[in-house]
């Protein structure tokens, strides 16, 4: 599905990834992991369209289509959705309203048709009660004054709503406490489906044992040097990334 | 405060005057010797103090020379039909319309109001002697504010005269509604007086709006005084023709304990000046002035407020945004004066500006004069453009960059709007802000 060769890419005079080859298939999740400043967070907004990063060479196509000639709507129209992070607060828009703008953008796009407000509410809310969201919070400004753990829930429920092909989930875990942890990973595995393709940035194990991965690779300097099962990021976990053949990082 | 500068006898005020000697036993009030006394005193002061230059702080990036240079030479139209509903804040509350300046009793509807509140066209108060009118007028907005305060004063054809009793609170807001003929290329000297008893609560909208392109000036003024208790709220919506000229100022007048909200959302005007001055005249007075400017093409927009904390224990909060597009420019000046007696004072103020162009410009000046020792003072000014972090979250879930960056701008501004405890008025400045983005869109396309 996911399909990248030789990516090279930089920000300003500085190549952060230095030759990426990795396939992903349908129904695939691949996990990535590897130091801090590896690249790991670049490849996800490489792939995802944002500004500030220069493609060098290599190529990344989604079903064969060309990513990285479209812009970030087009790429989320063809089925590419980027987990962020750090999700950013945006004053005056409630979070109802942003939804339905994305999915009936989406939808436009895929030349569906789109949701009007009450068959739209059904649906979001639907959505919404299985990420425990309720509808205070869908009132709510985007992502203005949500916990660590709403805002990841909230994440999620625009994937859901959206339903990508191929999800980047860049450090889903930062910030989660293990119970919210658990109602973002069982959000997660609830979208995995054989047309689907996942791919999981995370520093550590933790993650891993509730999204468990079908491949994991250690991504270092901008290029991924091991890959392996889900064993792998075991032995991670356990033995840093000398496992691997690198310097560990005594932090990492 | 003019004293250290020379007045100029300037063609435009010479003309002025000659206006108020040909006009004078055909304005409003001619009949009575206050009114006749007062006219006479505000044209004195005009002559004696001119306009006020740009030498002048609170005038720093509005030269008026470019209003003045123009001669305003047109007759006011009357307009017995005209469907207004679209300008109303809602189906409650009287309506009082202007049209070209002028009271139009066929689009005003100004029955039901309830025992204790007064509302009849200024023209019609000045030359009635029993009101109370006299003392009033003026008593807010005095002559020696320079230039428009005395250009209205002489010059004043008409407005609203409220008076709101003792006690009496209004649910339902007075709506103001001044309308532009098209092509209207005169002057109009609208004056508003409101009057507040203690503990009275009403709502004021106070629109100006066009029916086509027009480049007349208006030139505004309300005056309030706000007695011990009440509360008064002046929401203005000001969407003058953009080849027209716009000088409003809203005046107020705080006794012990009352409440003054304004909120003044502008996007009209080739030239629009918005100002609001309030005096906490009184202890534990409290002042909310918002404000919102939208400004695109080559519009300037100029928010200028005078918060003057005269006794203890005052709060003022003030904040203005505003949108610059094209090569728009947005003026916010905000003065705040704590007086030596105003211990215990809380005066904050904040101006935010978006800049959607690298044309667009925006000039922030706070100027803060603080006599007393106790108190708190906080002002802000930030000027940027839309956040990219944003831009990319709301395009990385499909939405296209024109309306990912229309949303922005939307919110914004939404988030002041949405503040806005009426639902009627929130609607009403709602809608303001929809057809500013909307017309937008239109021009992008027609370009």
């Amino acid at each position: 599905m996911l399909s990248i060769k030789n990516l090279h890419a930089k920000i300003g005079d500085k190549e952060i990834l230095r030759g990426i080859d990795l396939e992903i298939a349908a129904g695939e999740v691949h996990a990535i992991m590897g130091p801090n400043g590896s690249g790991k967070s670049t490849l996800s907004y490489v792939l995802a369209g944002r500004e500030g990063y220069e493609v060098t060479a290599g190529e990344a196509t989604l079903n064969g289509e060309d990513l990285l000639g479209m812009g970030i709507d087009e790429r989320a129209a063809a089925g590419v959705f980027l987990a962020f992070q750090y999700p950013v607060e945006i004053p005056g828009i409630s979070t109802m309203s942003f939804l339905r703008t994305a999915l009936n953008s989406v939808r436009r796009a895929r030349g569906e048709k789109e949701m009007e407000a009450i068959e739209f509410l059904k649906f979001a809310r639907a959505k919404a009660a299985a990420l425990e969201i309720d509808d205070k919070m869908l009132q709510r400004p985007v992502n203005v004054g949500f916990s660590g753990g709403e805002k990841k829930r909230n994440e999620v429920l625009q994937m859901s709503l959206l339903e990508p092909k191929l999800m980047l989930l860049d450090e889903t875990d930062s910030g989660l406490d293990i119970d919210a942890l658990k109602v973002v990973s069982k959000g997660v595995n609830a979208l995995r489906d054989p047309e689907r393709a996942f791919l999981v940035i995370t520093h550590y194990q933790r993650l891993l044992s509730h999204i468990v991965p079908d491949k994991v690779s250690v991504l270092a300097e901008g290029r991924i040097v091991a890959t392996g099962g889900k064993e792998l990021a075991l032995e991670l976990e356990e033995k840093g990334y000398a496992a691997v053949g690198l310097k560990d990082e005594a932090a990492a | 405060m003019t004293a250290s500068l020379r007045p100029v006898m300037t063609p435009a005020i010479e003309r002025h005057l000659s206006v108020l000697d040909k006009t004078r036993d055909d304005l409003p009030g001619a009949g009575q010797a206050w009114v006749r006394d007062l006219r006479t005193r505000a044209a004195e002061a005009l002559a004696r103090d001119g306009f006020p230059t740009t030498r002048i702080e609170s005038w720093k990036y509005t030269d008026l020379r470019r209003v003045f240079r123009n001669e305003f030479d047109g007759q006011a139209q009357e307009i017995a039909t005209l469907d207004i509903s679209e300008w109303r804040a809602g189906d409650a509350g009287p309506v009082v319309a202007f049209v070209d300046g002028r009271f139009s009793a066929e689009l005003s509807a100004c029955y039901g109001l309830p025992t204790g509140v007064g509302v009849m066209p200024l023209s019609a108060a000045l030359e009635d002697g029993e009101n109370g009118l006299e003392g009033l007028l003026g008593s807010v907005s005095p002559l020696d504010s320079p230039g428009l305060t005395a250009l209205n004063t002489a010059l004043m054809q008409d407005g609203a005269f409220i008076r709101v009793d003792d006690g009496v609170e209004l649910a339902d807001p007075i709506q103001l509604l001044c309308i532009t003929s098209a092509g209207f290329a005169g002057e109009t000297h609208l004056r508003h007086v409101v009057s507040l008893g203690r503990h009275a609560k009403a709502k004021i909208v106070q629109g100006h709006f066009a029916v086509g392109d027009s480049s007349g000036l208006c030139n505004v003024l309300t005056e309030a005084v706000v007695g011990e208790g009440a509360s008064l709220q002046i929401v203005k919506r000001q969407e003058e023709s953009r080849t027209a000229w716009h000088i409003g100022l809203v005046q107020a007048r705080l006794e012990r304990n009352a409440s003054f909200e304004s909120f003044t959302l502008s996007s009209g005007g080739r030239t629009a000046r918005n100002e609001v001055r309030v005096e906490l005249a009184g202890e534990g007075a409290n002042a909310v002035l918002n404000g919102l400017a939208l400004a695109r093409d080559r519009q300037h927009c100029d928010n200028t407020t005078d918060v003057a904390h005269a006794m203890p224990k005052g709060t003022s909060h003030q904040l203005y945004k505003g949108v610059v597009d094209d090569n728009a420019r947005n003026v916010f000046l905000g003065r705040i004066l704590v007086a030596k007696d105003a211990q215990q004072t809380d005066a904050r103020q904040m101006n935010r500006n978006l800049l959607l162009s690298s044309g667009a410009q925006a000039d922030s000046k706070p100027e803060l004069i603080i006599h007393a020792d106790d108190v708190k003072c906080a002002h802000g000014a930030t000027v940027g453009d839309l956040d990219e972090e944003a831009l990319f979250y709301l395009m990385s879930r499909g939405i296209g960059a024109e309306e990912a960056r229309g949303l922005l701008v939307r919110a914004f501004s939404e988030e002041m709007i949405e503040a806005v405890p009426d639902d009627a008025i929130r609607r009403w400045l709602e809608k303001g802000l929809v057809e500013w983005l909307v017309s937008g869109k239109k021009e992008e396309k027609a370009a």
